[in-house]
């Protein structure tokens, strides 16, 4: 009699356990990309701020392909909308091909003149949609007059080393000889991280960022 | 037999649930650890990489114009060597090196060269945890990256030519005697008026070694070596004035009768006036002697009021002297000389010290028993290390006397509105270019003064403008 009943438990169990079995098991599968997607914000918040550094063309990145002609360098420097290599829209271009070469969404919009604390608290789930990368940096290129002599004075004047946006804008910080290497550039990537699962997408929606935060000191 | 049956077609559901699970859980692992091996790797070959292109390139600096690929790529490659535990082949040497290296460990790297550039572009093949086992076919991940580096260009330099300029007298050397091997002077000169030894006027030729001007028929470094390319040594005067005697001290291949060798020329001005004041690194201004000294060192900066005098040695630098009375306080500046000890008469890289004086500094300049060498570069006027612009004295506005008596001063020496007189008892040495309004050493005789010349110098003018470090 007993084991004429057994003949059921498996689907029993299996209808008792499945949901939570399908849960761990999703669960884990999109730890893995979570992992994975991170490493690649990472990266490319790197890889942005070190624009700063290496003042390169998007196109001429160390990963891709090398480009023939370098870019021009500081003779850029008196536009305000930024021609050049060590643009805002050159950091995001530069943000965008590393998010691509993770095999990840691309789409990225800029945030000027954010530094990472405010990029994280405005990224909410109403305002960063599912799947779509924020770049923010700070300082911005575009706005501001730095007026200190020279870096030193900017120190003296400080009490300390100057930060980004210090010294006015960024454009001012590059264009002005006396800035040089006087500040970082700050560059923070924020992805929505998109369930892969549409039970997981249930449960937690668009509430997952993955946030990395670079600085680079800026070289011309 | 239904029995059994029946619970045999239920025992292996969870093995089967599981196996799916494991491959899916597995797979989505080993995708995830070896994207973030790849990533961990690749973020450590660009900083390898980063480097070895940056010292690679410095060498275009550091050698200029006489840099080649081959130095760079020798360079480079054994900083990519040291940091990836490998080692450059013998093939490779310093002055003949490839286009390519190979390192234990699945590293390859290829150089590319440009202008004042250096690209590198790097591969690196690494075992994967789990992508290799035989799924992917392959044995690893492959990784690269790059990095391109461009040395600062060359500073331009001005050179005057002239061991000795005097813009606006006579240049008289009399009495007195060099011990110097090519003579009193040993390159060009210029005077806007007399070029002579003075015996004539003077009339005053005490000691076994009182003579005639001596120079050499090809002017030569402080040491007697001619200066390449050879050139026949001029006199240039405005009137072609050469009183008293002279002595051609022939050498080389140099022709052996000075007297063609004077020339009538225009007036000239200042020769460096167009190269820019050196300015301090750091432009601290001192009002007291105590914010300028660190650990007994006086400090470059702007000295307002008051100057670096001899009762401390002199840090690497530039010195901007302004404000100094004179008059009835009877005050000199008596500086003092290089902290760091270099070679009198060369280069003297690492503690150059020049000193700029304007005309607010009313008090007399006084460099008896200093030595003191403005020189950061090997005279031909590429590098600027310390900012000196190769400038021992940076002065052409400046009027008070100079006192020089047993000095040693090495570099370019621009008084251009001071008068430098001795009685010719003392000695002195200078070894460059100097720029007097005047110059008259008379009497005496037991000194030895000289003024030799440092071959191709030539003042710094500025760095050339344009983009250099990292560029991709």
């Amino acid at each position: 009699m007993s084991r004429g009943r057994q003949s059921g438990v498996a689907v029993v169990e299996f209808a008792l356990m499945g949901p939570v079995l399908f849960l761990l098991l999703f669960g884990v599968f999109d730890l893995g990309k979570l992992t994975q997607d991170y490493t690649t914000v990472a990266e490319a918040a790197r890889q942005g701020a070190r624009q700063g550094a290496a003042n390169a063309d998007p196109t001429d990145s160390p990963f891709g392909a090398r480009n023939a002609s370098p870019c021009p360098g500081t003779q850029f420097a008196t536009s305000a909308t930024g021609q050049g290599c060590l643009t805002d829209a050159g950091i995001l271009e530069t943000v965008r091909r590393t998010l691509s070469s993770g095999a990840m969404d691309p789409a990225a919009t800029l945030q000027s003149n954010t530094n990472a604390k405010t990029c994280i608290a405005n990224a909410t789930q109403v305002a960063l949609a599912p799947n779509h990368a924020w770049v923010c940096i700070s300082p911005s290129e575009a706005t501001g007059t730095g007026t200190d002599a020279s870096c030193s004075a900017a120190k003296l004047r400080l009490g300390r080393d100057p930060v980004a946006g210090d010294l006015g804008d960024r454009k001012d910080e590059w264009s002005a000889a006396r800035y040089r290497g006087c500040f970082y550039v700050q560059v923070t990537v924020i992805y929505a991280y998109k369930p892969m699962t549409a039970l997981l997408q249930g449960v937690i929606g668009n509430r997952i960022r993955l946030v990395s935060s670079s600085s680079t000191l800026a070289e011309y | 037999m239904l029995k059994p049956r029946g619970r045999r077609q239920q025992q292996g559901q969870t093995i089967v649930l599981f196996a799916l699970a494991a491959v899916v859980l597995f797979g989505v692992a080993a995708i995830a650890v070896d994207t973030g091996l790849a990533m961990a790797d690749r973020r450590g070959l660009q900083a390898v990489v980063d480097s070895a292109s940056l010292a690679g390139a410095r060498e275009y600096y550091t050698l200029g114009a006489a840099a080649t690929a081959s130095n760079a790529h020798y360079v480079a490659m054994l900083y990519l060597a040291k940091a990836l535990k490998g080692s450059v082949p013998q093939s490779c040497t310093f002055l003949s090196c490839g286009n390519a290296l190979t390192l234990t460990g699945g590293y390859t790297f290829t150089f590319v060269d440009g202008p004042g550039t250096l690209d590198i572009t790097a591969t690196h093949t690494l075992t994967a945890l789990f992508a290799p086992a035989g799924k992917l076919g392959s044995n690893g991940i492959t990784v690269g990256t790059g990095a391109r580096a461009k040395a600062p260009a060359a500073v331009t330099g001005t050179a005057a030519g002239y061991a000795v300029f005097v813009s606006g007298g006579d240049f008289q050397l009399s009495g007195g005697g060099s011990n110097a091997p090519s003579g009193d002077v040993s390159g060009n000169i210029y005077a806007a008026g007399n070029i002579g030894n003075g015996q004539g006027q003077q009339g005053h030729d005490e000691g076994g070694n009182g003579h005639s001007l001596r120079i050499p028929t090809q002017p030569t470094d402080a040491n007697g070596n001619v200066c390449q390319p050879a050139s026949t040594t001029h006199l240039d005067t405005t009137n072609s004035s050469i009183s008293g005697s002279i002595t051609w001290v022939r050498n080389g291949n140099g022709p052996a009768s000075g007297t063609t060798n004077v020339r009538i020329s225009p007036a000239k001005t200042d020769p460096y006036a167009g190269v820019a004041a050196p300015v301090p690194a750091v432009n601290t201004t001192y009002t007291s002697s105590w914010q300028a000294l660190v650990a007994n060192v006086w400090q470059p900066g702007t000295y307002d009021g008051f100057f670096p005098d001899r009762s401390h040695l002199m840090a690497p630098g530039v010195y901007v002297v302004k404000n100094v009375e004179g008059g009835d306080e009877g005050s000199t500046m008596q500086v003092g000389g290089n902290a760091v000890p270099g070679t009198v008469g060369t280069a003297d890289k690492a503690g150059a010290v020049t000193i700029v004086l304007d005309s607010s500094d009313q008090a007399d300049l006084d460099l008896s028993n200093t030595t003191l060498n403005g020189l950061d570069d090997d005279g031909i006027g590429v590098r600027d290390a310390l900012g000196t612009h190769n400038f021992a004295i940076y002065a052409p506005t400046y009027s008070g006397a100079v006192n020089v008596d047993n000095s040693n001063i090495t570099g370019i020496v621009d008084l251009n509105k001071a008068d430098l007189g001795s009685e010719g008892n003392s000695s002195f040495h200078f070894y460059g270019s100097v720029v007097f309004k005047s110059v008259s050493i008379s009497g005496g005789g037991n000194g030895t003064q000289a003024f030799s010349y440092v071959c191709s110098l030539q003042a710094v003018l500025a760095p050339s403008s344009g983009s250099y470090g990292l560029q991709r």
